[in-house]
């Protein structure tokens, strides 16, 4: 049983009914502009803190500096 | 001069592929500007851009454009340069603001989008609306190289701050 998630790479403690936002959290990742996605999946950032991440995910987050 | 004239000594595996080829540039700045050119230049068949701003002295430092396109549409400038270094390509230029509504209209047709905006709000919605709309669609996006002097624009930075002043 996969008790841990993959976040940009770096392997993470998983627990049941962990958001988005608690990976964030987790990661210490403030940056205000982000994008999230799990196993390839885009997550909107309303859904941050209501959506769950499965175990043994791949979490995606980058980050977003402006600049054209 | 012919197309088959100007086109020659191209790799023949590649360049068929590119001339097929359909790629949205979001943004015509230090970013869009620079690759719309350089995809013209190695024959990419299409190219769809849209931007909403004019050409401004700032500019010409880092985009392609010239002195005295200052004032002009970029779309309007950068097509016109493009034309003179590729006049076989197919250009479609949009001189407007991109946003949720539009972008699934002008690129539904796109084999790549490239996500050359400058600011991280609008990167953001067109990464999203691309998803939304074209799940399969390649997005190639960057961070530019404007004002790079202003450190609060480097997320490390941005972190740390938040941090401090939580």
């Amino acid at each position: 049983m996969d008790t841990q998630i993959t976040i940009n790479g770096h392997l993470k403690p998983w627990t049941e009914g962990m958001t988005v936002q608690d990976a964030l959290n987790l990661m210490n990742y403030t940056f205000r502009m982000l994008v999230v996605k799990i196993n390839g999946e885009l997550v909107p950032r309303k859904d941050y803190a209501s959506a769950t991440i499965p175990a043994g995910a791949d979490v995606m987050v980058i980050h977003l500096i402006s600049g054209g | 001069m012919t197309k088959s004239e100007y086109f020659c000594e191209r790799d023949p595996k590649a360049f068929p592929l590119w001339q097929k080829a359909t790629v949205g540039i979001a943004g015509a700045g230090g970013l869009g500007s620079n690759i719309a050119m350089l995809l013209a230049r190695a024959g990419i068949g299409k190219l769809i851009v849209s931007d909403f701003d004019v050409v401004s002295v700032s500019n010409l430092n880092r985009q392609a454009f010239n002195l005295d396109q200052v004032g002009l549409p970029k779309v309007e400038a950068l097509a016109q340069n493009i034309r003179r270094v590729n006049p076989y390509i197919e250009l479609d230029t949009y001189n407007v603001r991109l946003d949720e509504e539009n972008i699934p209209k002008l690129y539904h047709s796109v084999d790549i989008m490239i996500e050359a905006f400058d600011t991280a709000n609008a990167k953001a919605m067109l990464i999203e609306c691309c998803t939304r709309h074209f799940p399969d669609l390649e997005i190639i996006c960057a961070s530019g190289l404007s004002r790079l002097w202003q450190r609060g624009r480097y997320p490390d930075h941005a972190q740390r701050k938040s941090a401090h002043s939580g």
